[in-house]
């Protein structure tokens, strides 16, 4: 927060790259209402456009839209029909847990299994033993990073066998660099995109140049902030030069991005679509095994 | 999940957490002071691990020592900078310079190695062993055996060396032991070596099974400072104890409803991950109600 009142009070400013953890994002609406300034973000958490704020736009497909495309793999291609859904415990994960079961829900199922976990749990062991115990045919995960890596690195080791959609935070390089590609082998995971995949040339240059800029492989978080910050650097190019010209073109105009087309559905939401992906058990590379894209709702 | 998985489970990560909270035992013992840099110390020691093990492209095991080393001096430069300016001062100053120091610490390695998390390489090797029909896992087992040589190696130092005696002088009263010839400040310096050098073990045994990021020193702070609270305020025993407890209760907790089926009536939802943290919690106000003095006594100074 001192960080974004501090960039308001030095003036200029014509919009914000905001953070992507939804805690820090719910704190920031405020601030951002009071000075009618626009933020972007790649933040999933479903709460954030959900306050009537109009000055948030949120680049990453919320929860519901990531879930949706999660638990449909899951339904339908992995053929699930006894899941257990395992969650984190803070606003991304909870956020998570509510949208999948919804979706569950829709499709007439019940989780068998549901835990919540602290990011700090260090033994994932009795966990997946009670979703086992508990009779689950596949897991549903929407944790972030590191204790995805735990809970995958743990399933490896007792050789579950069972069907897993991961969250996004799979999709992150830095989070499969902790595992063995044997150790994910199979594992599938929602995301908004997989620059790593580099489906289009498009997204081939993007990486290419993103490892030569900064000895990282992008994911898709950065593949999609990436497009969030170029809509509005565009916007300045074609003329607008306060927050209301740039909120203006946000909120009405269509962006065709790298990852995605990009259009606001009137409560900030700008990314519509979503893609599984998975791996196949020799690389840490993942392929795309499936596009979801759901057109904005009218608000 | 068998009995012996859980148990060496538990043993595991109570090893880890004991080389902490022993840690964090030496130097309140010998300054009076709580130093709150000392979970950043463990993430250190973590990510120094992460480090030698890409340069060196060397096993966990032959890495230890050489980290310790490391460690070891990076715990006289914070008592240099941290504690003897301030020793004279109130005992507030000190528990604020330390925190400055862990604050210090993990944006130095936020900086260095961003956000995510990192793992270090394992002590031998990743794979299973078949123990009495269960599988575990080598680096559970590895954690137990050096954690168990490290705990074995420091009483030997303290109780069977000259120095280790007059460390233990140290912590004991310093005004005796300095009116009696020992050079106190040597001997804080040293104590502030031994606990780092256990820090980074302990940061090392961790960052492979349950990785490492620049955050995760609020954690174990958190862990060594309830493992002392109600082992003893001052106990090197009840440390462990203490360390067993919070183990204990993040492995076996969790699990009842596995060794236990059918058993609860519907009550499996009491014993998940967040219920058992607060389970753990209950369980420490009850032990600090019925012996505020922790499970093994407390020492003679006050517990802030």
């Amino acid at each position: 927060m001192n960080a974004l009142e501090r960039a308001v009070a030095d003036g200029g400013a014509i919009a914000a790259v905001a953070p992507m953890l939804g805690t820090q994002m719910l704190a920031l609406l405020p601030i951002a209402l009071e000075n009618k300034l626009p933020l972007i973000t790649i933040s999933g958490t479903a709460a954030i456009t959900q306050k009537n704020n109009p000055y948030i736009f949120r680049f990453f497909p919320d929860d519901a839209t990531v879930t949706n495309a999660q638990v449909r793999f899951a339904l339908e291609e992995k053929h699930a029909k006894k899941p257990a859904v395992i969650y984190q415990t803070d606003a991304y994960g909870q956020s998570g847990r509510a949208a999948i079961d919804n979706w569950l829900k829709q499709s007439g199922i019940t989780p068998v299994y549901e835990d919540a976990l602290d990011p700090n749990v260090k033994d994932m062991a009795p966990t997946l033993q009670k979703a086992r115990a508990a009779g689950a045919d596949s897991l549903l995960l929407h944790l972030h990073g590191a204790s995805t890596a735990l809970i995958l690195k743990e399933a490896a080791a007792e050789s579950l066998n069972l069907p897993i959609v991961a969250g996004s935070g799979l999709s992150q390089p830095a989070t499969t660099a902790l595992l063995e590609p044997a150790e994910i082998g199979g594992v599938c995971a929602e995301t908004g995109a997989s620059p790593e995949s580099e489906e289009t040339p498009a997204m081939h240059d993007f990486v290419v140049k993103y490892r030569a800029e900064f000895n990282l492989t992008p994911d898709s978080f950065a593949l999609n902030q990436y497009d969030a910050t170029m809509m509005v650097l565009n916007a300045v190019a074609h003329g607008a030069k306060t927050p209301e010209d740039v909120r203006q073109v946000l909120s009405t105009e269509t962006y065709p991005g790298l990852a995605m087309t990009y259009k606001s559905d009137g409560m900030g939401n700008m990314a519509h679509s979503a893609v599984i992906i998975c791996f196949d058990g020799k690389t840490r590379v993942p392929y795309v095994a499936k596009h979801y894209d759901l057109p904005p709702a009218t608000h | 999940m068998t009995g012996l998985q859980l148990l060496l489970n538990v043993a595991a990560l109570a090893s880890a957490y004991a080389l902490v909270a022993i840690g964090f035992v030496l130097i309140l013992n010998a300054t009076g002071a709580v130093n709150f840099s000392h979970g950043d110390l463990v993430m250190v020691g973590g990510f120094a691990a992460v480090s030698l093990g890409a340069w060196l492209k060397l096993p966990g095991i032959v890495l230890l020592p050489i980290l310790m080393l490391g460690m070891a001096a990076l715990g006289v430069a914070v008592a240099v900078c941290a504690y003897f300016p301030l020793r004279k001062r109130p005992p507030e100053s000190v528990f604020i310079s330390t925190i400055a120091v862990g604050i210090i610490l993990q944006n130095a390695a936020n900086l260095i190695y961003g956000a995510e998390s990192r793992a270090a390489p394992p002590l031998l090797g990743t794979g299973k062993l078949r123990i009495l029909n269960s599988s575990i896992s080598q680096q559970g087992l590895a954690i137990i055996l050096v954690a168990a040589g490290l705990i074995l190696a420091l009483y030997l130092v303290f109780t069977r060396t000259q120095t280790g005696r007059r460390l233990r002088a140290t912590a004991q009263d310093r005004e005796v032991a300095a009116a009696i010839g020992i050079r106190v400040d040597a001997m804080v310096a040293a104590t502030f070596a031994v606990a780092t050098a256990l820090a980074g073990a302990a940061g090392l045994l961790l960052a492979n099974v349950f990785f490492v990021t620049p955050t995760d020193g609020a954690n174990y702070i958190l862990k060594a400072y309830i493992a002392v609270t109600i082992g003893g305020w001052g106990s090197i025993p009840g440390a462990v104890l203490g360390a067993l407890l919070i183990a204990a209760f993040e492995v076996i907790y969790p699990s009842i409803p596995l060794l236990l089926p059918g058993a609860l009536g519907g009550a499996d939802a009491w014993f998940s991950q967040t219920v058992s943290s607060i389970a753990m919690d209950i369980v420490i106000l009850v032990i600090l109600v019925l012996r505020p003095q922790g499970l093994f006594g407390e020492a003679s100074r006050q517990r802030p």
